[in-house]
């Protein structure tokens, strides 16, 4: 196919290309563009101008992907909160059915929110015991701790994410059990 | 001093679903409000379709790199009923458009399709953000 002029820079350069590693935004995630779909492509300034009906067929494309992508982070924060406590005693303090988890590590494509809960527990399984007292009518905000956590002010801006590491249940430590 | 791209032949592209967004300043802020790209268009199409001559603000040149070429300036207040099927509530939104000839024909680039951030002196008056007078 003939190269047209690139509406971003105005050089004759844009032509459909295929290839690994082009990356895009679709929902929360970068995710990858499957090599084998063309796309325009300035060879130029690199703009990538997608039209409403390569929309159409790059969604469904885009979205599977994404559900991959979704599925690979929670199999691997579900690996480390297996290593906690059984992955059904999991289910039932999340108040999900039992057997979930488990098709959610192999087939079933988790929610995002599932997948961000799957995550912040996997860093710190101790937080389990807030979502048990929050069942059982215990516990309300503790936005006074919250408060101190974060050094006495509140922001905007993003914390630096930790990297996931994997926990031996033997590292845990819960400082008012261990007191009792 | 009018468009130099016949709104005319916009609304024609906007109907013939021939409409391409830019990445930062269309795309990645038009996704802001809708889950997938495939919803982007049929809303950015719709605020094509509104526009009138009274919604022109200014041609300009932009500079190359990143961007090159003359591009229309475009203010306006979407309509309710755009608004409410896109599940909108900001109305007031800024383009910045050329048309261009694509391998589908006569198309409509948007390197700018966001809402308005700043009062924009318009042919029809100026419009200022969030309906403010």
């Amino acid at each position: 196919m003939k190269r047209i002029e690139c509406p971003v820079c105005g050089e004759t350069a844009l032509e459909m290309r295929q290839g690994p590693g082009r990356m895009m935004k679709h929902r929360l995630l970068e995710v990858e563009i499957p090599s084998d779909f063309a796309l325009p492509e300035c060879g130029s300034c690199g703009a990538r101008p997608i039209d409403w009906k390569a929309s159409k067929q790059l969604d469904p494309l885009l979205e599977k992907a994404y559900q991959k992508a979704l599925s690979d982070l929670v199999a691997a924060d579900l690996e480390v909160l297996a290593k906690v406590k059984p992955i059904y005693e999991w289910e039932r303090e999340l108040g999900l059915s039992v057997g979930y988890l488990s098709k959610v590590r192999n087939e079933k494509a988790p929610s995002a929110q599932l997948v961000a809960l799957v995550r912040l527990l996997a860093n710190q399984p101790n937080r389990a015991r807030e979502v048990a007292d929050l069942w059982a009518g215990r516990s309300t905000v503790r936005f006074t701790d919250s408060v101190r956590l974060l050094g006495g002010a509140i922001s905007s801006v993003p914390a630096p994410m930790a990297p996931l590491r994997l926990i031996e249940s033997g590292d845990l430590h819960f400082p008012e059990r261990d007191a009792a | 001093m009018g468009a130099k791209y016949s709104l005319k032949l916009v609304h024609e592209a906007a109907r013939g679903e021939r409409v391409e967004l830019d990445e930062s300043r269309a795309r990645d802020e038009v996704l802001r409000f809708f889950a997938s790209l495939l919803e982007c268009y049929p809303f950015a199409a719709g605020v094509l379709l509104e526009l009138r001559d009274d919604d022109f603000s200014e041609t300009i040149q932009l500079p190359n790199p990143p961007h090159g070429g003359a591009y229309d300036v475009y203010g306006l207040r979407i309509s309710e009923s755009l608004a409410s099927k896109h599940s909108l509530e900001v109305r007031e939104w800024y383009l910045k458009l050329r048309l261009y000839e694509s391998w589908s024909g006569e198309t409509v680039f948007l390197v700018s399709l966001h809402p308005l951030e700043y009062p924009l002196r318009r042919v029809g008056g100026v419009l200022n953000p969030g309906g403010l007078t």
